[in-house]
């Protein structure tokens, strides 16, 4: 097992491998946009609604979903506006588990991301409900309810749509290498700006050039920390290798120009309170029947 | 603006002397101050001129001027009345105090801010045991502690701080990640507390279980493999519950450890083992990874993978113990035969499932087992409904005969196996709707039957339907049990509407309920 010594402090000067200057706080980095989509696709949906009823599920149900999003998953900045240029687009339909089934036995919310690396395999699926066995289809405002309920329940699971889909959002494309003690990688934000706990996983995609070879090294840090050196860094998140493969990989950005290609969230821890969780100020503060 | 504080605090601060020493200080600095005469007080002792003094201390803060902020409070605190009387004072400062050596911390390794925070908070919960927004700052500010003392190598004293996290705020999976990441450092023989940890865990918090039983099979596999096994058949479950089964699951654990390539070998290509070593950690894990897995090649679209997986799974089953996970994947498989005629043209499939099946179920009635039995007929008349199959020539083999039963086991095993009332409103829903499909009179007493099952079940919505659908399946006048219901339903949406006035998302929560229901 590869040894770690993790340290979320940073007094050590940092060593520069890597090219690109980072953003300073005042110019903070911008999180990758997606667009959130919302299909009925089941026939038996479209043959329920008027064409104008599909339109407007679709459009509260992409509103309902980027809402949803944006306050779990806070690395990515959910849209549903098509004007803004979102390098990736997050399809969810609604369609029974077995899509193209005669007869929906159960119904749920697809995923399926497409934008730059994102392979066909890039899906998740959340239940939504067995069909009822008296099957009216619920009208617009009860199936939204629905929607919403289940994104309430703890059938939605956006860790597993980071691991599943999500993973292969690029969320940064440059960050430095420390080469000295702790060795790591100083991200171009906060934890708190992108809404990471300690212990999130990410990958990091490097390129190697050594003579005319160039290689693509990939590796799978922790974020561990914060640096708090004062300085343009101060406070940016610092990831570090936590297993034995990563640390052998590590060996192999020694022998070269080292190029960072992309930064992923591969397991995505969130804080508890949410992604911007702040102290109770003692201005607004009471004790209830203890004060008088 | 948050980073200039930090800066200004860092270049501000005095040399921090260890903490005994200056919380001590402090402490008789207050001394000092509590013993001026009363009216050599700059401020009164009532409330709101500490809340000011507050208001003043945090407007300093704003500024960065952190010294500054927590001495203005000290006198504050100082300035509070003696006694009863200042209680709420002393909690507002207090708490203030705590505040702004916590928020002054922010990530900086020094545990002597943490310390005075901690310190503080802990006088306000000494008088306010229940106080929510100093508990949350405190359980927050014990992740932060623990984070310091892992950084240091003080594994215990990082454990501590997150277990007293956990106790502030028990649904915190940001202490209970940690808590495994300690452990994961700690040495092999306390991997079995992990496990036993992970174990109460598992249900609420499959996410970070998956976590720590990965840790311990990534430490013990090689030295303990035993305890590696159990750990590696609790993960896979947890895979099977959650629905993350996938090769990508197992990228984390040691492929070159013959039970995870047993596992993968599952996974990836369908193939069982000859060793079952999980089957004493996990009964009917195999079965469970089958239908976990094979619903999400058929979320996926790929019904011919889902039932080589699934029909395979049940060719394993008389061998390997699957327990009543099979009846599951048997439900499931005859549904797909049902939804995909295309991969079982002759029907032959679902034939020899019918079978089987019944073979079970005979078997079942030779034990007398009754909670096989009622879960057979179940299985089966959910089947044969999904088909429409509501009458055959052979008696049993049809929806109505199997949801009777199953509903008339279900009665008899409350009176003989004392087991609690089951209202099985669905089945005597679908029972009623098989009676009305084939033109049966029972249909009204079945729908009036389903309308109390709903209502038992505090689901008003459907009781409501079910009273309509049997009023259309009547013929003229009302039948006495008809009108009875509608009483007990009337009683019950007045209750909730009452209740609502006071209380007003109990109505939404009591007519949603159906919704409710399909969602989780």
């Amino acid at each position: 097992m590869y040894e770690m010594t993790r340290s979320p402090v940073l007094v050590a000067t940092v060593a520069v491998v890597l090219l690109a200057a980072l953003p300073s706080p005042s110019q903070a980095q911008e999180k990758p946009q997606a667009l959130v989509t919302f299909q009925l696709a089941h026939p038996d949906y479209l043959d329920e609604f008027f064409e104008a009823e599909i339109e407007s599920i679709q459009t509260r149900g992409a509103q309902l979903l980027a809402s949803f999003l944006n306050q779990r998953i806070g690395f990515i900045d959910f849209t549903t506006d098509a004007e803004v240029g979102a390098d990736h687009v997050l399809r969810v339909s609604l369609d029974s588990a077995d899509p193209g089934a005669r007869l929906p036995i159960e119904m749920g919310l697809h995923f399926v991301l497409e934008g730059p690396d994102a392979g066909e395999a890039l899906r998740s699926y959340w239940r939504l409900s067995s069909v009822d066995v008296s099957g009216p289809i619920p009208q617009e405002d009860v199936l939204l309810t629905q929607v919403g309920l289940l994104l309430n329940s703890n059938v939605a699971d956006p860790r597993g749509l980071v691991r599943e889909v999500l993973s292969l959002v690029r969320i940064a494309g440059e960050c430095e290498f420390k080469t000295d003690h702790p060795e790591g990688w100083i991200l171009p934000f906060s934890l708190a700006e992108f809404c990471l706990d300690r212990g999130t996983r990410l990958f990091i995609r490097h390129g190697v050039q050594a003579g005319d070879v160039d290689r693509d090294v990939t590796l799978e840090v922790e974020a561990s920390g914060s640096v708090t050196e004062p300085g343009p860094l101060l406070g940016h998140a610092f990831c570090e290798v936590t297993n034995e493969e990563g640390a052998l990989k590590l060996e192999e950005l020694q022998t070269g120009t080292v190029v960072t290609k992309g930064i992923y969230v591969i397991e995505y821890d969130p804080p508890d309170d949410g992604c911007s969780p702040s102290l109770e100020s003692p201005t607004t503060v009471t004790f209830g029947s203890v004060e008088p | 603006m948050k980073v200039a504080w930090f800066m200004a605090a860092a270049l501000c601060s005095p040399i921090i002397p260890p903490l005994q020493a200056q919380v001590r200080a402090e402490a008789a600095q207050e001394r000092i101050w509590a013993k001026r005469p009363v009216a050599e007080r700059k401020v009164s002792a009532e409330t709101p001129a500490s809340r000011q003094q507050v208001a003043q201390a945090m407007e300093l803060v704003e500024q960065g001027r952190w010294s500054e902020a927590i001495g203005h409070l000290r006198r504050a605190l100082a300035d509070c009345p003696d006694g009863q009387t200042g209680k709420s004072c002393r909690l507002l400062v207090n708490y203030s105090l705590g505040y702004c050596y916590q928020l002054q911390h922010d990530g900086d390794a020094d545990l002597d801010r943490l310390r005075r925070a901690e310190a503080y908070y802990g006088r306000v919960l000494a008088a306010a045991p229940k106080h929510p927004a100093t508990r949350s700052n405190l359980a927050r500010l014990q992740i932060a502690v623990g984070d310091a003392e892992m950084a240091s190598g003080n594994l215990d004293g990082a454990l501590q701080a997150f277990r007293q996290s956990l106790d502030l705020k028990p649904d915190s999976e940001a202490a209970r990640r940690r808590i495994v990441s300690a452990y994961g450092r700690a040495d092999d023989e306390r991997l079995e507390e992990l496990f036993e940890t992970l174990q109460s865990w598992r249900e609420q918090f499959p996410e970070v279980s998956r976590r720590g039983y990965a840790v311990i099979v990534d430490r013990l596999w090689q030295t303990q493999p035993e305890m590696a096994e159990q750990a590696l058949a609790a993960y896979a479950g947890v895979l099977a519950a959650e629905g993350w089964v996938s090769e990508k699951a197992l990228a984390e654990l040691p492929r070159e450890w013959s039970p995870v390539a047993d596992l993968s070998e599952l996974i990836v290509n369908g193939n069982y083992s000859q060793d079952d070593w999980w089957k004493d950690h996990e009964p009917g894990l195999q079965a469970r990874l089958a239908l976990s897995l094979g619903k999400r090649w058929l979320a996926a679209g790929r019904s011919e993978a889902t039932e080589d997986c699934w029909s395979s799974a049940l060719e394993e089953a008389p061998r390997r113990g699957m327990g009543a996970a099979w009846i599951q994947l048997s439900a499931d498989l005859a549904a797909l035969y049902t939804n995909r005629p295309e991969l079982d043209p002759e029907g032959a499939k679902f034939d020899h499932l019918q079978s089987r099946l019944f073979d079970r179920k005979g078997e079942a009635y030779r034990t007398d087992d009754l909670e096989a039995i009622q879960r057979l007929h179940t299985v089966l008349g959910l089947i044969y409904a999904d088909r429409d199959q509501w009458e055959s020539n052979w008696p049993s083999r049809n929806a109505i005969f199997q949801l009777s039963h199953a509903i008339d086991t279900a009665t008899r095993r409350g009176s003989r196996e004392q087991v609690p009332y089951q209202p099985q409103a669905q089945l005597k829903e679908l029972l009623a709707k098989g009676y009305l499909e084939t033109g049966d009179r029972r249909a009204h007493s079945q729908y009036l039957d389903a309308g109390r099952a709903y209502l038992d079940t505090d689901d008003l919505e459907k009781a409501r339907q079910m009273i309509s659908a049997a009023k259309a399946t009547r013929g003229r006048g009302t039948s006495r049990d008809e009108r009875q219901l509608e009483r007990i339903f009337d009683a019950r949406r007045r209750s909730v509407e009452d209740a609502a006035i006071f209380c007003p998302s109990r109505l939404t929560s009591s007519l949603s309920r159906g919704a409710m229901r399909t969602a989780s």
